[in-house]
């Protein structure tokens, strides 16, 4: 009974927390999946620099801790020489813009793995019938691409929304913060279930949503 | 008249030379047989017609206009346009399998051809009627058995109504019994006088079907003639030994 009061009581204060935590889930997919795409696109292309380029990116977001990523954005950017001014952003948009750099880059990845899992012959078989190179894109590969994607989009998705916790560390108003507040408050530890609940309930729905994404698309197979 | 003529054309992939002044001309109407031993260069020969392959050196003439000229590609658009004229079947089918049949047969020429749906439409039953696959036109080709896939490849190929089609081993990745019903579609081609170069394994239908034979060896045409003097007077050692293996 306690326990239910108390729940109560604190609910919307952890509430307002996943309200953050969602918005930053939302944006990080929105822009990291295209992103993402234009990257793996990018290194596909017969420019070279640009592959290049790209790759170093991937490599450096890849190998360095995220948690690192959203420090060095946050704290250490508006210090840089000259240009450390135009970089000043709210703890938000500092969020934002490491999440979305670094998933992009793990998106890319997966995109990429989906166009290796096309078969040359689809290529060929679109050339001999007389697409174009973007009819061949967008009618036949992408589709194919993104159905071999899906399952490891879908993963990333649900570790995303886990990962977003780590925008503690900038003390972004998150289902986190918003616990570990509540915890030094009420000199209770019962808001890390409450915190957990939420990212369950968040994680579950998200496994529904994919499971009924990847069901149709293996349907149109059938 | 000729459709498709190639002079001395030479292919080579890094140091390993393909094809070795490489010279014929299928005519109007000709069902031509291309046989020869695994790695003679048949299928490279077959898609640098079509242009998934590009020559080094020589001349295809399609229909009297040059594809590459002398080593020289023709621009984009003439290419486009000569290739357009031509279809090909392929030994792994390469349907599209995120379309039912039917979209396989409507996606290229809706987006290419510019002719109303009804046409197409039509066009799309009467083939489908053709290969024997009518009732299969909204299944997935996951679910067809490889000779019904292989048909509506080549229903695919015919939605463009190409002047020539080539097939590269339309029935080599078939099940032996699922060969009979692929074969029979093309001989019905033949039959109405379409133009076909065929790689093939099967020297039965090659002697029934095909007008003419050219037996590749090396990356070079060996021999060529009609199926009776190819498969009953082989003037070539080779050819006799090529065909003593592959009767075995
Ligand atoms: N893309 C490629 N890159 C490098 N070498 C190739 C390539 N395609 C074919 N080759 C080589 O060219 C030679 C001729 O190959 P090709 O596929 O034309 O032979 P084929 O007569 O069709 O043989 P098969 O009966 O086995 O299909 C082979 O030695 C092959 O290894
Ligand atoms: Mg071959």
């Amino acid at each position: 009974m306690e326990l239910l009061n108390y729940f109560i009581k604190v609910i919307p204060f952890m509430l307002s927390g996943m309200k953050t935590t969602l918005a930053l889930g939302v944006v990080t997919i929105l822009f990291s999946l295209p992103l993402g795409f234009l990257t793996t696109m990018g290194i596909r292309s017969r420019f070279k620099p640009l592959s290049w380029l790209l790759e170093s990116y991937i490599y450096v977001m890849r190998g360095t801790p995220l948690m690192l990523q959203l420090m060095f954005l946050y704290y250490s950017l508006p210090y840089a020489p000259l240009i450390g001014k135009l970089f000043t952003m709210n703890r938000f948009m500092a969020a934002s813009v490491a999440f979305i750099l670094n998933y992009a880059a793990y998106f890319a990845e997966i995109f990429r793995g989906g166009f290796l899992a096309v078969p040359k012959g689809q290529y060929e078989a679109c050339q001999v019938l007389g697409l174009n190179r973007w009819q061949t894109m967008i009618r036949v590969i992408m589709p194919q691409m993104f159905r071999v994607a899906l399952p490891s989009i879908s993963n990333e998705t649900i570790t995303l929304v886990k990962d977003t916790a780590l925008a503690y560390v900038i003390a972004l108003p998150e289902i986190m913060h918003a616990a570990k507040a509540a915890v030094s408050r009420d000199a209770v530890p019962t808001p890390y279930l409450f915190a957990a609940a939420l990212y369950l309930l968040m994680t579950f729905v998200l496994t529904l949503i994919f499971k009924k994404l990847e069901q149709r698309y293996r349907l149109q197979e059938k | 008249m000729n459709i498709i003529e190639a002079k001395n054309i030479k292919k080579s992939f890094g140091e390993q030379e393909v094809l070795k002044d490489i010279s014929f001309q299928i005519g109007l109407g000709e069902v031509v047989a291309l046989i020869g031993s695994s790695g003679s260069g048949k299928s490279t020969l077959l898609r640098c017609l079509i242009d998934l392959e590009k020559i080094d050196r020589g001349t295809i003439l399609m229909e009297g206009k040059p594809l590459v000229e002398n080593g020289q590609y023709s621009d984009k658009k003439a290419i486009r346009e000569l290739t357009a004229k031509m279809g090909m079947v392929f030994q792994q089918f390469n349907l599209f399998p995120n379309m039912s049949v039917k979209e396989n047969l409507m996606l290229a020429p809706r987006l290419v051809k510019k002719e109303s749906e009804a046409v197409l439409e039509d066009r799309c039953q009467r083939l489908l009627q053709k290969v024997g696959l009518a009732p299969k036109a909204n299944a997935f080709p996951a679910l067809l058995s490889g000779g019904e896939q292989q048909r509506v490849a080549i229903a695919r190929a015919l939605m463009m109504e190409p002047e020539i089609l080539l097939f590269d081993e339309p029935t080599s990745s078939l099940d032996p019994e699922l060969t009979g019903e692929v074969l029979q579609v093309i001989k019905q081609l033949a039959d109405e006088h379409m133009t076909m170069v065929l790689v093939t394994h099967e020297m039965g239908f090659a002697k029934e079907a095909a007008h003419r034979v050219i037996f590749m060896d090396q990356g070079r045409i060996e021999e060529e003639g009609t199926p009776e003097q190819i498969f009953n007077h082989p003037q070539k050692e080779r050819t006799r030994l090529f065909l003593i293996s592959s009767y075995k």
